[in-house]
């Protein structure tokens, strides 16, 4: 379970107090952040298990760069591009391997119309297929919301770029999800 | 099916299948790394070095045990793969990325209140120039591969010179070896092609010859791995599927150095679904691989890969333990003699209640080439990364090794008597600590550290030297000149990037009136920037008119222009989560000082993009929704106009049928009016068939243009226009062809009608440094040039430099500019002219682990 510097540990673990203001500092937002962070990892890398490496080495490379962040206030942000990116590397290094998404943790899925209607697997298999690019726009845009441009500052690349993988994203979904979908006339009541 | 329906899908999909919370090693593992309880330790008066009973080790690469599943990613399977092969000399010093950024810079213990290490704020984060892999093949001759270039030396590292193939991008090398100076290989892949091709060279890369691997791989590929020997033997390993769950790899071996392929050779076969990490080849019929996710098992084969036998060197039950995780085994005498070293990870009981506790490093050596194993002492260093990372590390002879430290203290340790004692070796001159290391004879070797940086050793690694693998020329024998060759037309000076000016984003700037430049752009949030000079830019303060909000919206600033009643800003004012947002606009008569627009009509849902101030007010564009960028926010519906006198009250214009499918960007006023330009939506039923450039005599009646290759684009805004006396000129971004691969290429048009129709033009499309595909940002007369700049970028976007074009006919044809070495890892957004001979470019450094990219300011002038 993650904690902030505030809470109480929990038990088994060690947490204790830093000594140093700005370790403290980097302890309390990066604690507060670590759930957050490894559910986006989560669903960046699509495996817990890889998840968890990847904040960990989000966690290593933000106290690296921690005398360089002007703003605390905007440690939240930050350490989300941090680990977005560390995604990025580990999904580009894996490209395209076939992943399923978070076979555990299953809530249950709400009726929704025609969005219900899509076979919720298939969902889960198209996502696990998208490549590195295009899967981690779809997170940032719809499980994270960020806007376009936030979306291309995190990345690093032009918003166009963002557009478009989004755009073929979507379409890619859209061919695996698809043939999932009950024919029309077969929808209705 | 609209996407509609399916983001609504996906959105509740990711929501209903969110994680719970994080697991605790991740809070035990920020614990260790901030220094909690070394720090209390510490404070408690016990020595910073030993709190905790352990030194602190900031690093995240692990070979954990807790859990049976916990070592199955990819990271543990390239731990070893950095192993394996780190002591090839004439091979390669592996270091891929998950290596060298997962540990901190960390220096000396820093004698702070809590005797934890401090991170350093002058460590080097990993950049486009880090070395990926490197290596030695004699003391004279090595190859190393950056983000940026294959290079070669044939003087240990004094020079270099890219011997990088004529049409292979960087960016897609997956392994680099070399058996001696003049034979080597190279295999590459990339989605174009799905097969693994191999380069291979009998010249020391002067030249290539092309051959594939057997295989397809249509999904991609993993880390590949090349073993090749002078007698033409060659093994080439590719990691084909990867999950947490299994590993599988593919092992194709030849002996014609690649043409044809040997048949039954195979990776072996692991019960455990784990048959991916590399080989390592002591010579063609010898090798080595590990298996299990734990890497728990050690195979070896003696007749090149066709059978595969388990060995078992160590015994841990014997230490006391009873989990094993095996490094492969490296050899002395370039990696192909009989004497090597074998180091071994001894791990507690895989219980809950082990997670966090140290292993045990071991190590064995052989005289026999692997074929029988004794025992040796490690060397006594708390420091070693016994959990974590791999240890680098070399056999220098029989019983001479080399083992690199870790984090702190001490960078390598060395034994002359087979690990009958140790001697601590400093290595001051070594910033950072090992990734990498290979020897090639007892003295000379070179190591990469974990922060890219390639040195170089003459005396056993007692001290080193920094090398710069950066070719001099790039020297091609067939292939077509690079446009990065050469000296320019233009010297590129960058006149600022320190300071408050690094985390500031420009956005726009426009002459000012009275002299200068004014640009506005984003700090903590919106704000001017000023220039008297065009070189020397400074920030004003932060301007309360500029920032204040109504309460849980941000103010968006995208445009600004001076006019006949002072400077105008606009842009939108967005709620929390961007999700919507109003059109704003903002006025100032010095810049300094700024007021919210007192009306805007037709505000609601839309935003302004640019402006431009005519003679008698001001006109701004921009689209109707917000975001307004695409169709695919669910915000653009198409383009929009806004007309105001006095830049504080505003009129939209009536929508018109040329306003439907695109989105304005920009504007510039015309001897008979204005010119808008912006980007085509992605209208999937009705793909747009105009350029997205408009015309106007007053601003309210537009007429959309037609014609050029940008009738076409959507998803790239074009970057701007430039508007002649006898041609207007755009510049933007197409989309490649299918032959030219994947990505976006450079695109320009003139029009010689006032910008009614746009017919092409033809621009140098030539790819170099990070990749082929490229988007142009902005455009500007200097003198009797044009010149329009963007940036270049790789295949996955993730890498990218700074470039720019030029045309001396009026934007008949435009040439790449020569890079400028401060063109590498940035991207130019906009351009200004200053004088006949002068402009200035405003991009900036396409850094991925700052919060916002870092502002690059480039002035360029005519050389003499």
């Amino acid at each position: 379970m993650a904690h902030g510097f505030d809470d109480e540990p929990a038990a088994g673990t060690a947490s204790a107090t830093p000594v140093d203001p700005a370790e403290r500092a980097f302890h309390r937002l990066a604690g507060s952040s670590l759930t957050a962070s490894f559910r986006l990892a989560v669903h960046l890398v699509g495996d817990r298990t890889d998840a968890e490496d990847v904040v960990q080495e989000a966690l290593t490379l933000a106290w690296r760069g921690w005398p360089s962040l002007r703003d605390p206030d905007r440690f939240e942000a930050w350490f989300e591009r941090i680990v977005v990116n560390v995604a990025y590397e580990r999904l580009r290094k894996r490209r395209r391997t076939p992943t399923s998404l978070l076979p555990d943790d299953l809530a249950d899925p709400g009726e929704d119309g025609l969005a219900a209607a899509i076979d919720r697997d298939a969902i889960g298999r198209a996502l696990g297929g998208l490549g590195a690019d295009h899967r981690i726009v779809v997170v940032l845009r719809y499980w994270r919301d960020l806007p376009i441009e936030e979306i291309a500052d995190r990345l690093g690349v032009p918003s166009g770029t963002v557009r478009s993988r989004l755009h073929y994203a979507l379409r890619e979904l859209r061919r695996e999800i698809e043939p999932s979908l009950p024919r029309t006339e077969e929808a209705r009541p | 099916m609209t996407d509609e329906p399916i983001e609504r899908a996906v959105r509740d999909w990711l929501r209903d299948h969110t994680t719970g919370d994080a697991p605790a090693s991740l809070q035990r593992h920020l614990d260790r790394l901030v220094g909690a309880r070394e720090g209390a330790a510490a404070a408690e008066g016990e020595p910073a070095a030993v709190a905790g009973g352990r030194l602190l080790r900031p690093a995240g690469r692990r070979v954990s045990v807790v859990g049976a599943s916990r070592a199955g990613g990819p990271q543990a399977i390239r731990v070893i793969a950095a192993a394996v092969v780190v002591a090839l000399v004439g091979g390669g010093l592996i270091y891929g990325l998950a290596n060298r950024s997962t540990t901190p810079a960390t220096s000396s213990p820093s004698p702070g209140a809590s005797g934890a290490p401090r991170p350093s704020a002058t460590a080097a984060l990993p950049g486009p120039t880090s070395v990926v892999d490197a290596a030695l093949v004699d003391p004279d001759h090595g190859w190393a591969l950056t983000a940026a270039d294959l290079v070669w030396t044939d003087d240990g590292g004094a020079t270099w010179q890219s011997i990088l193939p004529a049409d292979v991008s960087v960016s897609t090398i997956r392994a680099v070896r070399f058996a001696d100076s003049r034979m080597g290989w190279l295999a590459w892949w990339s989605e174009a092609d799905p097969r693994i091709t191999i380069e291979r060279t009998n010249d020391g890369g002067r030249t290539w010859s092309r051959s594939h691997t057997p295989g397809t791989h249509v999904d991609g590929v993993g880390r590949v791995s090349i073993q090749g020997f002078d007698n033409g033997h060659l093994f080439v390993q590719i990691e084909t599927v990867h999950s947490s769950a299994s590993c599988m790899g593919e092992l194709d071996a030849s002996d014609d150095a690649g043409i044809s392929w040997l048949p039954d050779v195979a990776m072996p076969l692991d019960p455990l679904g784990f048959g991916c990490a590399p080989i390592w080849f002591r010579d063609p019929a010898h090798g080595w691989t590990t298996g299990g996710p734990l890497h728990q098992a050690l195979e070896a084969t003696a007749d090149g890969g066709r059978t595969w036998t388990q060995v078992q060197p160590r015994n841990p039950r014997a230490s006391g333990l009873n989990l094993v995780a095996y490094q492969a085994p490296v050899f002395a005498d370039n990696g192909q003699g009989l004497d090597g070293v074998l180091l071994t990870w001894l791990f507690p009981p895989a219980d809950p209640n082990s997670a966090g506790r140290s292993g045990q490093v071991m190590i064995d050596r052989t005289s026999d080439g692997g074929a029988t194993w004794r025992p040796a002492t490690a060397p006594p260093d708390a420091n070693l990364p016994f959990e974590d990372d791999v240890i680098p590390v070399a056999p220098l002879g029989a019983s001479d090794w080399l083992v690199a430290g870790s984090t702190l203290g001490s960078r390598l340790w060395r034994t002359t008597d087979a690990g009958g004692s140790w001697t601590a070796i400093a290595a001051a001159d070594l910033a950072s600590p090992i990734a990498s290391l290979g020897f090639v004879d007892p003295t000379t070797g070179w190591a990469i550290d974990l922060d890219g940086a390639l040195h170089a050793t003459a005396d056993g690694g007692q001290t080193w030297r920094a090398l710069s693998p950066v070719a001099a020329s790039h020297e091609q024998p067939s292939a077509t000149p690079s446009p990065a060759v050469g000296p320019g037309p233009f010297t590129w000076t960058l006149v600022s990037s320190e300071g408050e000016l690094a985390t500031y984003d420009i956005v726009d700037v426009t002459g000012r009136r009275d002299g200068g430049w004014i640009g506005i752009g984003y700090d903590q949030g919106p704000r001017t920037v000023r220039s008297d000079d065009g070189s020397t830019w400074v920030l004003d303060p932060a301007e309360p008119g500029l920032t204040a909000a109504a309460a849980d919206h941000t103010n968006v600033v995208l445009g600004i222009a001076d006019g006949p009643a002072g400077l105008v800003s606009v842009g939108a004012s967005a709620n929390g989560d961007s999700s919507g947002g109003d059109v704003q606009a903002w006025r100032s008569t010095d810049g300094l000082q700024w007021r919210t627009a007192s009306r805007i009509g037709g505000d609601r849902n839309a935003e302004m993009r640019a402006v431009v101030g005519g003679k008698h007010g001001y006109v701004a564009v921009g689209s109707a929704g917000f975001p307004g960028a695409s169709i695919l926010e669910s915000g653009s519906h198409g383009a929009a106009v806004w007309i105001s006198a006095d830049g504080s009250s505003w009129t939209r214009v009536e929508d018109q049928p040329g306003f439907t499918g695109a989105a304005m960007t920009g504007i510039t006023t015309t001897s008979t009016g204005y010119v808008a330009w912006g980007e085509n939506l992605p209208m999937a039923e009705e793909p747009a068939t105009q350029p997205p450039i408009w015309t106007s005599p007053d601003g309210r009646v537009w007429t959309r243009a037609n014609g050029s290759v940008f009738a076409h684009q959507a998803f790239y805004p074009l970057g701007g226009i430039l508007v002649g006396a006898e041609r207007w000129i755009a510049i933007g971004t197409r989309h490649a062809t299918e032959a030219e691969g994947s990505g976006s290429r450079p695109a320009a048009a003139i029009s010689t009608d006032g910008g009614r129709t746009w017919t092409d033009a033809p621009v140098d499309a030539t790819g170099s440094g990070v990749g082929p595909s490229a988007i142009l940002s902005g455009v500007a007369a200097v003198g009797s040039d044009l010149v329009a700049i963007g940036h270049i970028e790789g295949p996955a976007s993730e890498t990218t430099a700074a470039a720019a074009w030029r045309s001396t006919d009026a934007g008949g044809t435009w040439t790449r500019l020569p890079d400028d070495p401060s063109f590498e890892g940035a991207t130019m957004r906009s351009i200004l002219p200053l004088d006949e001979n002068r402009f200035v470019v405003f991009g900036a450094a396409n850094d991925l682990n700052a919060l916002v990219n870092p502002s690059l300011i480039w002035v360029a002038t005519r050389q003499p």
